[in-house]
């Protein structure tokens, strides 16, 4: 694995925006059925609200100790601790590699070629991934910085192709059915975005003012998934309760001159977004088990990594209800609740146990 | 790793080139690629499927001659339900369909009187089927329509197409698109519009043509609204692009305005449980002819005469359509339900079931805006 560097902040989070874009574009209706598109609308401050509460202590952390990620924090507690804590990240990583894949074949197996099976696509993304992975976290740095150039001016040329079917009747009051659906929708969008536990993880890699970018960085991704909801909501109506991915149906909506079908346009977003998210977290995934066990190549792991992916998303692949076990909101709630919250707190209180051992000694 | 990536990849390519896959299966070649579909109902509670599909076996021979038109075939299947149907093309014709290049679902009058709902699912649930297809009624059976032929030529579903198309040019047809119905069948009154085709002449010298719009009531067929009707379902439906329309200017001559542009607002008022729906149409109009004889040039006053007749006109026909809809046939065709829905959410979910009534004994107020922005080869004195 080629390991150089550290990446620029804006790199990173350009890195995380495309990673988080993917889970808003692949957004599945049915999983927030008492939740109305308008509400959609709103929901993103709530999200702004909780995101920031849950980074409070990655952040305190990252004040207090400078350029040292959670398991480095981990490790000088206590080696067993660090490794345990490792582990316990490398699933997490690996639990949302397993979903990103999913949620492509079941994208690819219903929308792009139904009745078709796409097993050897998947093979194929998994084994690209694993060699982006291997490129290193400068190179996916760089490509993610290039793929964005793609990425949102597709997205904007999709939109502004759709400015002609806006209704805004098709948009109902907001809070039609109480707030605390809105809220919960929040949590569990705060829940799906691994990329906070990313974060946790992966400074000590980066460069720059990386409080700053982290604020671009959520209010960005929650201002494109606002404007997102706005158009599904006021092109589609409730025809958009009706699609399983109701952006791709949106983009397939849109007409621009003589072109018309601009779904593959999404589709091509899609994937490369699927690409940067996977690539990453299968790096991540590397790199921890790397410094966890250390007598071990880091391209081992990574052929480990990318076999183990590719035979569970096998198992998953080709049917809905297996896909929908693992897509589960909770499981993903608990996922980030534990590599966000919870890991970080046990690290915070056991840091100030140890500077007051210092104090002790000095 | 980077061999090992490249040995991964030549043996994977290897299997996926020369393995049996699904993909070449589904090869284009093997496709029947459907251009139309017409659903009727039988007697026997079956349903008959039209399929109007591209002829690929005399392709090259057609386009060879120079065709107007890709050579059509058309299938007549039966099944208990609309899928059943159509997969039974595949034994005739050893051929998958495809549904993705279908233009347009044509709705038999058998099924339009009381049997949308069971028909419509498959249109959304198969992913295939895009949301933009157009959806249209039939005056009579969809199967005739999608079979008859002009000159051994079928008419295609590429001019039934156009047809509806036609709405951005001329506002007397009026254009439902699936997400459109889907979106009104998922909003509470199920009241919809859709274009009403009928077929004409005899023998060989057939021809489809829309003859106006069918209003449906909570999903069932109540009635047809005439083409110039039709205009001002599209005005209160927000949907004028550009259209003719002409009036008496009071001084014994019709003007013909080309409307290029009209905006409309609607809003709706609670005053003790009476909704008023306020109506604003602005548009912007060309003269476009003014009968007895040949122009002579116009003044402000004039323009402002014609202007007055022209919104008075507008108005007129507007109450006229609303008239139609809400106190005829009981039909939220232009979805000033939704208005309550999101700005009076209490009495909508109060009065949610007797929603017909409640628009019955509503008030309307229309109030139009005309705009002469053009007056022709003319200038003004």
């Amino acid at each position: 694995m080629i390991t150089k560097g550290k990446i620029s902040a804006f790199q990173f989070y350009v890195m995380l925006f495309l990673s988080r874009t993917l889970t808003t574009v692949t957004y599945i209706s049915s999983y927030t059925k008492n939740v109305r598109l308008s509400d959609m609308l709103v929901q993103p401050i709530f999200r702004i609200f909780f995101g920031i509460i849950i980074m409070i202590p990655v952040y305190v952390l990252y004040k207090k100790y400078n350029d040292k990620s959670v398991i480095d924090l981990a490790r000088e507690r206590s080696e067993n601790l660090s490794k345990i804590i490792s582990v316990f990240y490398v699933i997490a990583f690996f639990y949302f590699t397993v979903v990103t894949i999913a949620r492509l074949d079941v994208f690819t197996g219903t929308v792009v070629f139904p009745e078709t099976n796409v097993n050897f696509m998947l093979v194929f993304v998994i084994i690209f991934c694993c060699y982006g992975a291997y490129l290193g976290f400068e190179a996916l740095g760089r490509s993610s910085v290039l793929t964005a150039v793609l990425v949102i001016p597709a997205i904007i040329f999709i939109l502004c192709a759709l400015t002609d079917k806006v209704d805004l009747l098709n948009l109902s009051s907001v809070f039609y059915n109480g707030v605390t659906p809105v809220i919960k929708t929040a949590i569990d969008s705060v829940g799906q975005t691994i990329e906070y536990a990313m974060i946790a993880i992966a400074l000590p890699k980066v460069n720059g003012k990386l409080t700053k970018g982290f604020f671009v960085w959520l209010l960005s991704q929650t201002l494109l998934m606002a404007i997102l909801f706005f158009f599904a909501g006021s092109v589609m109506g409730n025809f958009a309760a009706t699609q399983l991915f109701p952006f791709h149906t949106l983009a397939s909506l849109a007409e621009f001159a003589m072109f018309d079908r601009l779904d593959a346009i999404f589709t091509s977003v899609w994937i490369m977004c699927a690409f940067i998210k996977a690539s990453l977290l299968i790096f991540l995934q590397a790199d921890i088990l790397f410094k966890a066990f250390p007598k071990i190549k880091k391209g081992s792991y990574l052929v480990a990594i990318g076999t183990v992916t590719i035979i569970t998303n096998l198992v998953i692949a080709g049917e809905i209800e297996r896909f929908s076990i693992i897509d589960s909101s909770i499981i993903k709630i608990l996922v980030t609740v534990i590599t966000v919250l919870l890991i970080p707190c046990i690290l915070l209180i056991f840091g100030r146990k140890r500077s007051g051992e210092k104090c002790e000694e000095s | 790793m980077r061999r090992v990536l490249i040995i991964v990849l030549v043996i994977v390519l290897a299997i996926f080139t020369f393995s049996e896959n699904e993909v070449y299966k589904k090869d284009i070649r093997n496709r029947l690629v459907i251009q139309g579909i017409g659903i009727d109902l039988e007697d026997d509670g079956t349903y008959t499927v039209t399929l109007q599909a591209i002829d690929t076996n005399s392709s090259e021979a057609s386009s060879a001659e120079g065709a107007s038109q890709p050579p059509l075939k058309t299938y007549k299947l039966k099944g208990d339900t609309v899928y059943t149907a159509i997969k039974t093309v595949t034994e005739k014709e050893g051929k998958i369909p495809l549904y993705s290049q279908n233009r347009i679902i044509l709705i038999g009058k058998s099924i339009t009187e009381d049997k949308m709902d069971d028909v419509i699912d498959f249109f959304v649930r198969d992913v295939e089927n895009g949301g933009t297809v157009y959806i249209a009624a039939a005056e009579k059976t969809a199967g005739e329509i999608l079979e008859a032929k002009n000159n051994d030529e079928y008419i295609s579903a590429q001019n039934l197409e156009n047809s509806i198309k036609s709405y951005e040019y001329d506002a007397k047809i009026f254009s439902t698109q699936l997400y459109e119905l889907i979106n009104r069948y998922n909003s509470g009154t199920k009241d919809f519009a859709l274009p009403l085709f009928a077929l004409k002449g005899k023998d060989k010298e057939k021809s489809a043509e829309i003859t106006g719009t069918a209003l449906f009531n909570n999903t069932k067929y109540r009635e047809v609204i005439s083409k110039d009707e039709t205009v001002y379902l599209n005005m209160l439906s927000n949907k004028v692009y550009n259209t003719a329309i002409a009036f008496d200017s009071g001084k014994g001559t019709n003007v013909a305005i080309n409307v290029v542009k009209s905006k409309t607002s609607r809003k709706v008022k609670l005053e003790k449980s009476v909704p008023t729906f306020v109506i604003s149409v602005k548009m912007d109009a060309d003269i476009a002819e003014i009968s007895g004889g040949v122009s002579s040039v116009m003044t402000s006053e004039q323009i402002e005469e014609i202007k007055q007749k022209g919104e008075e006109y507008i108005e007129k026909k507007i109450k006229t359509t609303l008239n139609s809809m809400y106190q005829k046939y009981d039909s939220d065709a232009c979805g000033l339900t939704r208005l309550l829905y999101i700005f009076h959410k209490d009495f909508y979910r109060k009065n949610e079931k007797n929603i017909d009534s409640v628009l019955k004994n509503s008030l309307y107020e229309v109030d139009v805006d005309l705009n002469i922005r053009r007056v022709g080869h003319e200038y003004l004195s």
